[in-house]
C-alpha cells in the first residue's frame, strides 16, 4: 500500500482513495468503495471545468470520516484559488460526500461540476487474483439517480448513487451546472449506496443507517470506548500516542458479522485485505486486549464457537472441532469458487480458542461464558488429538486437502518459504511446526484448569494434564536441535528436524512447554545478534537459508510476534529482555506516529537508524494494533492470579515511570503502578534508543 | 413422492437429542417453496433437544429457499452460507440460529477423513 492512499471505514465496508479523494482503480490496485469483499465503486473522480483538483490538505477526522481540501489547476503553482473545493466523506453502510465550493472571487462562479462514477463489482480475490467477471453488469439512471449493477444467476450487488442538489446523470457519473454568487458557496450532499440484494429485491444485510444522527452516535461510541480502557500515565510520552492511537485503530477495526446480530463485534484483521472474521487474528487480538477491553474477546469466542467446524468437509478444510481461519462475502465464496464460507484452514485457532477461554476467565471471573461455551471447548481439544495428528506422531500438523485454492501454511507464518530448513530448503507436508505443539500444550493445561474448576470434571482435567505433560516431555525431546541449542521451527513428514532459527520459540515460552533448563539458551538466541534487531525479534535469523531482512516470514519483524515473544519472556522469569524487547518495539512505534504496522524489515537497528516498513504490510492491522496493549501488560508485570491482579514491573531504561490506571477485571478496577530509578528520556530523543542502546549483544 | 428436503427433516425430527445444538434456544421455520407453494417447517431447539412440526409458534428466524437449493444444501452438496450471499437463501430474524444449525447438515460426500481415527468422542 502507498502512504498516500487514504483510508476511512466502517465495520467491514470501507473507502481506499487518493489524498484528492479521488478514486481510480485499477484491476490489481486495492482503491475504491469496499463492503462485503465487493468493490461497489470503481470510479470517483471530481472535476471543476474538466479539470482534476490539487490537494492542499487531508484531516482525518475519525476513523470513518476524512475532509480533503482541494483546489483547481494541475500544476504545483495553484493558477487559479479563486475557488476552493472541500469534500467531506463519512462510511457508514456506503458512503456520504458533502462537496462544497466555495467562491473567494469578488465576481460570480460558473462552473460545471462533474463526479465520473463506475463500478467494477469486483471481488476482493479477482482484485488479489486478477480474475475476470462471469456476470453481467447494467447501468440505470432514474429519477435523478445513477445505479449501477451486476447479476450473475440469482446473485446480485448494486450501487445507487444520487445528490441532494439535482444533477445531470448520464452513464458515466453526475454533472451539476454550478451558479456562485461572490464570495458565496455552493453544496451538494452524494450518497453512494451498496447493495447486496436477495429474493425479491429485499437486502440480504441488515440494512445501515447512514445519517447524521449514525455519525454522532459512532462518534459517542468512540469516546465511550476510548473513555472505558484504562488510564495511561507515563514520563515518556509517545507511549501516550502510541497507547492513544491503538485503542483508536482498534475501535476502527471492530466488525460487526452480518451473520452475528448488530451488538455483537470481534477484531477484524487489518486493511485493506482483511476486513472480515479471522480465527486466528480475532483470537490474538483479544489476548492482547484483555487487561484493557474483555468484551472483544467474549464476542471473539461466541462467534468462532457459533461457527465451529462439525463435519469432515475437505472443500473447507473443515473438521469437526476445528476454529475457523477466514470468512469471505464476495462472489466467488458465495458460488463455491472459494472456500471461504468459512475455510478452516488452519492449525493454531483451535488451541488458541481455548487459550483465551480460560485467559478470559481469568480475568473476569466470567464462568458463565465458559459454561456456556463447554461443549465447543471440548471439541476444540478433542480435535487436537483426534483431527490435527495427521503423522501420528502426538503433535499437531497440518497439510491441506483443498489443494487447488486452500491454505498449504496453515500457521501464522503462512507465505510459502516461511518453514525452511537452515540450508533453505523447503520441506514436504504434513508440517509440525513447533509452536502448534505450545499452543496445544497450553490449551491443555488451561482447558484441565476450566475443567477441575468450571465443569466440574476432575477426571477430564486428570486427563488433560496427563496429556500435557506427556506432549511436553516428548517435544522437549523431538524438537531440540542439540547442536544449536534451540527448537527446530517444525518436524518435517519423516518425523526430522526442520532446523532453521526462528521467532516460533518465542512462543514457545508464550505456551510455557519448554522445560525451564532449555529456556535460558531459547532466551540467549531470541536477544542475540542472529535474532534481535535492535528494534525486535526477527522472524528466521540472520545467517539462516531462506533468511532476507524485508521478507515476509523469513527475517521481517513483527510487532504482534514480539509482544507474545515479551509475555513468554514473563513467563519464564526474564523480565528485562522482555522490557528490551517492549523498548524496541515500542521506538519503533514512533517512526510511525504511534501506528505500527504489520511488519518493517529486519534490518539491523544501528543500519538504518529507522524501521524500514514492509512494502505491501496491511495498516492498520489488528494484532499491529494490539501489540502496544501487551507491552503495557507485560511492562507492569500484570497477572490475575485468583480473584487478584498481581502487579510486578519491570520498565525499559527510559521510562521512568510508568501508570495503568483502573484496570478492570475480577477484582473490579486495580490501579497498576511501575517505577525505575531513571528518569524519562527528554522529549526531543524520544528516538533515541530507549532499550538502552542499539546494541544486539545478549 | 419423498424428495431430499423431506427426508431431513424426518430424520431431524428423530434425532430427538443433539448436543451440537445446545447453546441455542429457539423456532426456526423453513419456507421451502416448490412449484409456486410454500411449505413450511417449525424447528424447535430447546438446549439440545430438537422437534419438527408443520405449525408451531412464532419463528425466532425464517429460512426462505427453493426447494431445488434446500435439497442441495441437507444432502451436503451446498453451503448455506454461500446460497445466502448468491441471494439463493433469505435469513430472517436471528441468524445466529442458521449458524448454528448448519452443525444439523451432513458433511459432503466425498469427504474424507484426515487421519485413520473412525469415531470420536463428544462428535
Amino acid at each position: 500500500m502507498r502512504d498516500a492512499l487514504v483510508r476511512i471505514l466502517d465495520g467491514n465496508t470501507f473507502v481506499v482513495s487518493d489524498e484528492r479523494g479521488d478514486i481510480e482503480a485499477s484491476s490489481t490496485e486495492p482503491t475504491g468503495l469496499f463492503s462485503y469483499d465487493t468493490r461497489f465503486l470503481s470510479k470517483w473522480l471530481l472535476t471543476v471545468d474538466g479539470k482534476r483538483l490539487n490537494v492542499l490538505s487531508v484531516d482525518d477526522l475519525h476513523y470513518f470520516e476524512t475532509r480533503f481540501f482541494l483546489v483547481p489547476g494541475t500544476g504545483t503553482i495553484y493558477v487559479d484559488a479563486k475557488v476552493s473545493v472541500i469534500r467531506q466523506r463519512a462510511v457508514g453502510g456506503g458512503f456520504q460526500e458533502t462537496l462544497t465550493i466555495l467562491n473567494h472571487d469578488d465576481k460570480v462562479a460558473d462552473l460545471t461540476v462533474r463526479i465520473e462514477a463506475a463500478s467494477d463489482f469486483a471481488d476482493m480475490f479477482e482484485i488479489k487474483d486478477a480474475l475476470a467477471k462471469k456476470g453481467k453488469l447494467y447501468t440505470r439512471m432514474e429519477h435523478g439517480r445513477l445505479t449501477y449493477g451486476y447479476e450473475r444467476e440469482t446473485f446480485h450487488r448494486q450501487t445507487t448513487i444520487s445528490s441532494s442538489v439535482t444533477a445531470d446523470v448520464d452513464e458515466g457519473g453526475l454533472t451539476f451546472a454550478v451558479h456562485i454568487d461572490p464570495h458565496a458557496e455552493w453544496s451538494t450532499d452524494l450518497h453512494v449506496e451498496p447493495a447486496m440484494v436477495g429474493p425479491g429485491g429485499e437486502g440480504l444485510m441488515p440494512r445501515h443507517p447512514d445519517d447524521v444522527e449514525t455519525r454522532r452516535d459512532m462518534l459517542a461510541e468512540l469516546d465511550k470506548w476510548v473513555g472505558s480502557a484504562p488510564r495511561l500515565d507515563c514520563d515518556w510520552e509517545p507511549l501516550q500516542i502510541t497507547y492513544e492511537q491503538s485503542l483508536v485503530d482498534l475501535a476502527a477495526l471492530r466488525f460487526a458479522p452480518a451473520i452475528a446480530g448488530p451488538s455483537h463485534s470481534l477484531p477484524a484483521a487489518g486493511l485493506p485485505w482483511f476486513m472480515t472474521m479471522f480465527g486466528r487474528d480475532s483470537i490474538l487480538t483479544s489476548l492482547q486486549a484483555l487487561p484493557f477491553n474483555a468484551d472483544l474477546a467474549a464476542t471473539t469466542l461466541r462467534l468462532l464457537a457459533d461457527w465451529q467446524g462439525s463435519r469432515v468437509d475437505d472443500f473447507r478444510d473443515e473438521d469437526p472441532g476445528r476454529i475457523l481461519h477466514e470468512l469471505r462475502y464476495g462472489e466467488l465464496v458465495a458460488f463455491e469458487e472459494r472456500p471461504h464460507s468459512p475455510y478452516y484452514g488452519n492449525a493454531d485457532a483451535t488451541p488458541l480458542f481455548v487459550v483465551l477461554l480460560d485467559e478470559y476467565e481469568r480475568w473476569t471471573g466470567n464462568t458463565d461464558l465458559v459454561r456456556e461455551l463447554e461443549t465447543e471447548a471440548r471439541a476444540a481439544l478433542a480435535w487436537i488429538d483426534d483431527y490435527a495428528d495427521l503423522m501420528g506422531n502426538g503433535y499437531i500438523s497440518y497439510q491441506r486437502r483443498n489443494e487447488q485454492t486452500g491454505l498449504e501454511n496453515q500457521c501464522w507464518k503462512d507465505s510459502p518459504d516461511s518453514i525452511a530448513y537452515r540450508d533453505g530448503r523447503i520441506p514436504g507436508f504434513p508440517r509440525a511446526t513447533c509452536e502448534l505443539q505450545g499452543y496445544a500444550y497450553d490449551a491443555k493445561m488451561r482447558g484441565a484448569r476450566l475443567a477441575r474448576t468450571v465443569w466440574n470434571d476432575p477426571a477430564y482435567a486428570a486427563k488433560l494434564e496427563a496429556e500435557a505433560a506427556d506432549l511436553k516431555r516428548r517435544f522437549n525431546k523431538d524438537f531440540w536441535v542439540a547442536d544449536g541449542k534451540y527448537f527446530a521451527v517444525a518436524l518435517d513428514a519423516e518425523g526430522g528436524h526442520v532446523d532453521s532459527l526462528t521467532s516460533n520459540i518465542g512462543h514457545l515460552l508464550w505456551s510455557g512447554i519448554v522445560d525451564k533448563p532449555k529456556a535460558k539458551a531459547v532466551v540467549n538466541h531470541l536477544m542475540g545478534p542472529r535474532l534481535f534487531s535492535g528494534w525486535g525479534v526477527r522472524t528466521m535469523a540472520e545467517g539462516d537459508g531462506r533468511y532476507n531482512p524485508i521478507g515476509y516470514h523469513v527475517g521481517t519483524v513483527w510487532p504482534f510476534d514480539n509482544s507474545f515473544i515479551a509475555w513468554g519472556l514473563r513467563r519464564y522469569g526474564y523480565k528485562a529482555e522482555a522490557a528490551r524487547i517492549a523498548a524496541g518495539i515500542l521506538d519503533a512505534a514512533t517512526f510511525f506516529d504511534g501506528r505500527l504496522p504489520e511488519a518493517f524489515g529486519g534490518y539491523e537497528r544501528g543500519l538504518t537508524k529507522f524501521p524500514v516498513q514492509y512494502p505491501t504490510a496491511c495498516s492498520p492491522q489488528a494484532w499491529s494494533t494490539g501489540a502496544p496493549l501487551l507491552f503495557l501488560r507485560t511492562m507492569l508485570g500484570l497477572e490475575p492470579v485468583g480473584d487478584d491482579l498481581v502487579i510486578d514491573p519491570a520498565l525499559p531504561s527510559g521510562i521512568g515511570h510508568l501508570a495503568l490506571l483502573d484496570v478492570p477485571g475480577r477484582w473490579g478496577a486495580r490501579d497498576a503502578f511501575g517505577r525505575s530509578r531513571q528518569e524519562a528520556l527528554p522529549r526531543r530523543r524520544v528516538n533515541a534508543p530507549l532499550g538502552g542502546g542499539g546494541s544486539t549483544k545478549p | 413422492m419423498t424428495n431430499p428436503t423431506d427426508e431431513f427433516f424426518q430424520q431431524l425430527g428423530h434425532r430427538g437429542h443433539e448436543p451440537l445444538v445446545r447453546r441455542v434456544a429457539g423456532v426456526m421455520r423453513f419456507d421451502v417453496m416448490h412449484r409456486g407453494e410454500t411449505d413450511s417447517r417449525y424447528l424447535t431447539i430447546d438446549h439440545g433437544h430438537i422437534s419438527v412440526s408443520r405449525d408451531g409458534r412464532p419463528a425466532d428466524s425464517v429460512i426462505r429457499v427453493d426447494r431445488r437449493v434446500m435439497d442441495t444444501i441437507v444432502t451436503g452438496q451446498a453451503n448455506p452460507l454461500a446460497a445466502l450471499l448468491r441471494g439463493a437463501l433469505s435469513v430472517e430474524g436471528n441468524p445466529e440460529m442458521m449458524v448454528i444449525f448448519q452443525r444439523l447438515l451432513p458433511p459432503p460426500a466425498s469427504a474424507r477423513r484426515p487421519s485413520a481415527i473412525e469415531t470420536v468422542a463428544g462428535w
